[in-house]
Order: structure tokens, then C-alpha cells, then sequence
């Protein structure tokens, strides 16, 4: 993914604030990049853009030669849709489908032959180790199983992109600690994983940090580090 | 290709979040909602259905108790039915023809207890009403009054000073009491009751009292033929009314224009069918009735309409970032619609499937059996499976686009700004 010339402004009354200055970088495939930075340095913001949840002010993205930010907004959905995967600080399941069902969710919309999105869904929640909690709800869940089930969610289809927003910041020690294992244990499988975060120790388990300020990079490091 | 398999997927993604949303909401709100549907069906069929019924058994009471299938009488302007013999003969040849009664009719004065009367100068109790020569037999196959005594027995062919008298001229069968006092009192079995006819009068006895709810049947008095026109002193045999029965399913208009066909030039009387010649005010009042049908059930509809609104828009508010999380994913947007409209059908539909077992499986029936007892007619349930199934249509697509609109609503929104909560 390349990321060029990104400006993000937002208007609050008269006064307009920048939350991105211009930012330009690439990512290669199999990264697994950290974004930090403190409260309101434009960490999240940045994410939104390059996970096409949000529009630029200015600037383009583009995958492949593609540049996915002219997209229109339906064309951004099925591109998330078949591109990304999610995983959210809150968890973001839904509280009516079971740990199953929240996984398949994705895969029932691109299309995916049933008896294939069952065996995809079994593997991923087997792979973030709730094998026994399949048709768990949500409430019945903890924070940190509620987190793997959207790990699971996010990475069952096989996504070229894994978007993880403070995926740990609603969970103990120990569940973050598991994880963020499940992040490297991904990322050692190809997988590339931009995942923001403001804790200075989990942005240093990835191959690379960039660093916000204001909505400026302020440190890239580790910008070569990347499995292909 | 690409658009049909698109749709296929949002509507199969739809059913599949509305299914697992109904199977996993609270039991009771569900079952709250779906009351109400069943209550908003209920109203858009119950209460117009009653309504009609009644005038509907009021027309169908015209028919039965005095019309028949198809009415002759007289001409305007004329008294009688010219050539009541051939016309008789033509109305027999009919290929549906069943059975006819003739009358002969008359207004009357009836007057009761004027043998009781302390001083001659006080006013004898009376009432007017029509006096009706029929041939027993005849007449019971048209109309069956005999079915609908309440005291005493039905007329013979050879009865000779008997009468059977309508409920609605005595006292002790009218409830309202300013009428009452219209009305005959301590008329019963036995009685004598005094006849004026154009100057004439005539002492007979009530053999029999007849209650069928219709007002025309009710307000008459009932005598044999020979006696009513030995009473006139009518040498003609030209009837004033002649009722005609067909055979079940047969073509009122049919027989009718079979009728005015077959009758010879220059005979001048007035052939009609039961819904022709049915009381326009009846009419009216089934028009009205209609017209408060439909305001009911517009009521019922929007109230129903308004319930799934809230239901829906507020499931959908709630879940705003839920929704916002679905479109992030990847979940289109039309397929979360498609969910919010899935439930609405099925809260629509579940409660229209409740209410027509309540109504045409128990109610229906009920009134069928029972009907309620009014005084002009009985009331039945007027209800065919036409009218069922049109405002089963009807409450369906409301509740399509009541489900629809709030979900549109919602999914139109930013889908950062409804994971934000913003």
C-alpha cells in the first residue's frame, strides 16, 4: 500500500484543524507496521484513511497500481469487504450471532460457498484458540476471547490487510499479551497487519513503527522490515 | 448477472442477521410486537366486518323475509299488479324458478283493548300497519315466517278470523320506550284485536306473533288471502306484491330480464331484483357503513404502520454502530436493510397469522352460530377471504416499508461516524 500526499482536515466552526500533514509512505506486504503516537496525534485518524472507512482531504492510496481512494463508497465496502480485515478496540461483535456466526458473517457476503466459509470459520477461531467456544454469544465471552473472535473475523477470508485499532486497550495484561502473540503468529505467516496503538512496548513487537505527532510522522522505524 | 447474484447475496446475508436477531431478541418484546400486529389486523377486519354484517343481514333479512329473489309490484302510480295471473305464469316459467308468493296488501288500523276501555270516549289502544293477504303454504317456502314465532302458530289455509301479527306492533317486544307507547299493549295469544280497513272493520284473533328482526316483515299483519280480500271487497285477483324464489346460485338479473322479456308489451309493472328493490336508505347505510369500515381499518393500519416504524427505528438507532460496524466489514448496506424489513414482515405477518385463525377460525364461525341479536337485523361477521387476504396485502407492504424507512435512515449514515458514535 502506498499512501501519498495524505491530508485529513476537520472543520470545528471557524476553525479548521489538520489532522493529517501530508503524509507519504508505503507498506510493503507482510509488514506488520505500528502505528503510535499520543492522544489525538492523528493515529486513528490515519487508520481510517488507509482502511477506507474514512476520505482524505487530499492525497490517494493505491494498492497494486490501483488507487483505491477514488473508489466510491459502495465499491469501498465490497473492497473492504474482500481486502481487509477488522479488528476493532470494542471487539465490534454482533451481540445477536454466536462467535461462529460473527466470524462467517464477511464470508456469507462475498459468497463463499457454505460448506467452505464453515471450514474457514472453524480454522480461524481454532487458530486464535477458541476451538470450544463456537457457539458462544458474546456475553458469554471475556474481553480477551471477545478480542480473538474478531481476530478470527478479520483474518477467516484471508484479507490482504489486517486494520486493528488499539485492538488491546480494553484488555488485561495477560489478554493482550495473547493477542498480540496471535499478531506476530499472523504476521509470521505473511500476514501484513497495520495495528495502531499508543503502548510504546506492543508498537515494538512489529517490524515497524511510525510515530504521529499532530498529524505529522515524527519517527519511522524499521521501515525496510517487511517479509517480502 | 453480476447485479441478480449481488441481490442474492444481500438478501440471503439479510435473512440470515434477521433470523439470528428474532431468535435472540427478548421473548416477550417480540411477543409484545406481534400482539399488536395481530390487535392492528384484528381491528382492520373485526369491527368492519361487524359493521357490514349488520347491514349486510339487514338486506339479506329484505331478501329473505320479504323480496325473495326477484319483486314484482305494481307500476308507479298504479295500485296493483296488472295481470297478476300471466305475469304469475311467466315468473313460474323461469328456468330457476323455485317457488313465488302473491299478496295482497293493505294499510291498516289495528286497535287492541277497546272492549276494556272504562269510558267509551277514551281512545282505544291502535297502531297502523299493512295488512298482507297470503296463501300460507306459499308464502312460508318464500319467507319461512313460520320458523320465526316466538308465541303461537303459524296460519292455515282455512284459518278464518286468525291473524299472525309482526313483534315490532307490540309493546312487550320494543325495548324503546318512547316507541312503546306506540305500540299494542297486552297483545298476546288469544287476544282480539280490531281490523279498519278503508271503513270496514274486522274482529280477529292473534294466532300467532312473528319475530324475523327484518322491520318490514315486523311491522305487518299477517291473513289469509280469501280473508284479506273478502275484507276489501276486491273482486279483481290482481296481487300488490309478488315475491319470487330461485333455485341457489341463480342469476337474480338473469330471471329478472327473463321476466320483462316474457311479460306482454303494455303490461306495466315493476320487475326488480332483491338489490334493487332493497330500501335505499339500507343502501346508504351500508355505504356509510363501508366508509367506516375503511376509516377503522385506516386508523388500525397506521397505528400498526406507526408500531413497526418505532420497533424497527429504534432496533436500528441502537444498533447504529453495530450497523456502522456491519458496512465496515463489508456487509452492503442493502443487506442490513433487507434484515430490518425481514423482521418487520415477520412481526407483520405473525400477527396476521394470529388474527385470521381468531377471526375466521373462532370468531367468524361464532357469530355464524350466534349471531349478535339487534333489533333491526342480526349481526354476523361479514368477512370473505378476499377481504382477509387484500388487507393481509395491505398490512404486509406497511410493515415492508415501515421496516424499510428506518432502516434506510440509519445505513444512509457515515460509517466511521456510526462506528464513532459520533
Amino acid at each position: 500500500m502506498e499512501v501519498k500526499n495524505l491530508i485529513k482536515k476537520f472543520q470545528t466552526g471557524d476553525t479548521e484543524l489538520i489532522a493529517l500533514k501530508n503524509l507519504s509512505f508505503t507498506v510493503p506486504t507482510g509488514q506488520f507496521l505500528a502505528i503510535t503516537g499520543r492522544s489525538g496525534s492523528g493515529k486513528s485518524t490515519l487508520l481510517y484513511q488507509m482502511s477506507l472507512l474514512d476520505r482524505a482531504n487530499e492525497g490517494k492510496l493505491i494498492i497494486d497500481d490501483q488507487e483505491v481512494s477514488a473508489f466510491t463508497n459502495d465499491e469501498r465496502v465490497a473492497y473492504r469487504r474482500d481486502n481487509f480485515g477488522f479488528v476493532f478496540q470494542d471487539y465490534a461483535l454482533l451481540p445477536v450471532l454466536t462467535a461462529k456466526e460473527n466470524v462467517m458473517l464477511p464470508m456469507l457476503m462475498q459468497g463463499v460457498a457454505k460448506s467452505i466459509t464453515r471450514e474457514k470459520t472453524e480454522k480461524a477461531l481454532q487458530r486464535v484458540g477458541l476451538s470450544d467456544r463456537f457457539d458462544y454469544l458474546p456475553s458469554q465471552l471475556s474481553g480477551g476471547q471477545q478480542q480473538r473472535v474478531s481476530i478470527a473475523r478479520a483474518i477467516a477470508h484471508n484479507p490482504r490487510i489486517v486494520f486493528a485499532d488499539e485492538p488491546t486497550a480494553n484488555l488485561d495484561t495477560e489478554s493482550s499479551k495473547i493477542v498480540l502473540d496471535i499478531f506476530l503468529e499472523l504476521n509470521k505467516s505473511g500476514q501484513t497487519i497495520i495495528m495502531v496503538t499508543h503502548e510504546p512496548d506492543y508498537a515494538k513487537l512489529a517490524d515497524r513503527r511510525i510515530e504521529l505527532l499532530d498529524g505529522d510522522i515524527v519517527n519511522d522505524i524499521g521501515q525496510k522490515k517487511g517479509k517480502k | 448477472m453480476k447485479n441478480i447474484q449481488g441481490y442474492d447475496k444481500d438478501f440471503s446475508v439479510g435473512f440470515f442477521l434477521a433470523l439470528r436477531d428474532i431468535r435472540r431478541s427478548n421473548p416477550w418484546t417480540t411477543s409484545l410486537i406481534i400482539t399488536v400486529m395481530t390487535l392492528t389486523f384484528f381491528n382492520m377486519l373485526f369491527v368492519g366486518g361487524i359493521l357490514i354484517g349488520l347491514v349486510s343481514g339487514l338486506i339479506e333479512g329484505f331478501r329473505q323475509y320479504y323480496s325473495g329473489d326477484v319483486f314484482i309490484s305494481p307500476a308507479d302510480e298504479k295500485y296493483t299488479i296488472e295481470q297478476t295471473s300471466t305475469i304469475i305464469s311467466v315468473a313460474e316459467s323461469v328456468p330457476t324458478f323455485v317457488s313465488l308468493s302473491k299478496r295482497y296488501t293493505e294499510n291498516v288500523l289495528v286497535e287492541s283493548n277497546y272492549r276494556n276501555r272504562v269510558r267509551t270516549t277514551d281512545a282505544p289502544e291502535s297502531v297502523g300497519a299493512i295488512l298482507v293477504g297470503i296463501d300460507p303454504q306459499a308464502e312460508d317456502k318464500i319467507s319461512h315466517l313460520s320458523r320465526y314465532l316466538v308465541e303461537g302458530a303459524f296460519l292455515d289455509k282455512n284459518d278464518v278470523d286468525a291473524v299472525v301479527i309482526g313483534k315490532d306492533l307490540l309493546a312487550k317486544y320494543v325495548k324503546n320506550i318512547q316507541a312503546v307507547t306506540k305500540k299494542l299493549h297486552d297483545v298476546k295469544i288469544g287476544t282480539k284485536i280490531r281490523l279498519t280497513v278503508n271503513g270496514k272493520q274486522e274482529e280477529v284473533t292473534v294466532k300467532g306473533i312473528i319475530n324475523t328482526t327484518n322491520q318490514i316483515a315486523d311491522t305487518r299483519v299477517y291473513m289469509t288471502e280469501a280473508m284479506v280480500r273478502k275484507l276489501l271487497g276486491r273482486e279483481s285477483l290482481n296481487a300488490n306484491e309478488i315475491a319470487i324464489d330461485l333455485a341457489p346460485g341463480a342469476s337474480d338479473e338473469e330471471a329478472k330480464e327473463f321476466i320483462t322479456a316474457n311479460i306482454s308489451n303494455g303490461t306495466d309493472v315493476k320487475v326488480q331484483t332483491a338489490d334493487d328493490a332493497v330500501p335505499a336508505g339500507s343502501v346508504d347505510v351500508k355505504q356509510t357503513f363501508i366508509v367506516l369500515r375503511d376509516i377503522v381499518g385506516f386508523i388500525a393500519l397506521i397505528v400498526g404502520a406507526i408500531t413497526i416504524f418505532i420497533v424497527i427505528f429504534v432496533n436500528a438507532i441502537t444498533r447504529r454502530k453495530f450497523i456502522g460496524i456491519l458496512k465496515g466489514i463489508g456487509i452492503s448496506s442493502r443487506a442490513i436493510q433487507i434484515s430490518y424489513v425481514y423482521q418487520a414482515l415477520f412481526y407483520a405477518v405473525s400477527g396476521i397469522i394470529i388474527g385470521s385463525i381468531i377471526i375466521m377460525g373462532m370468531l367468524k364461525p361464532y357469530f355464524d352460530i350466534y349471531p349478535l341479536q339487534l333489533p333491526i337485523a342480526e349481526g354476523r361477521l361479514a368477512l370473505s377471504y378476499t377481504d382477509l387476504l387484500i388487507r393481509a396485502g395491505i398490512l404486509t407492504l406497511t410493515a415492508f416499508i415501515s421496516g424499510f424507512i428506518p432502516a434506510w435512515l440509519v445505513t444512509k449514515q457515515n460509517t466511521l461516524d456510526a462506528i464513532l458514535g459520533r
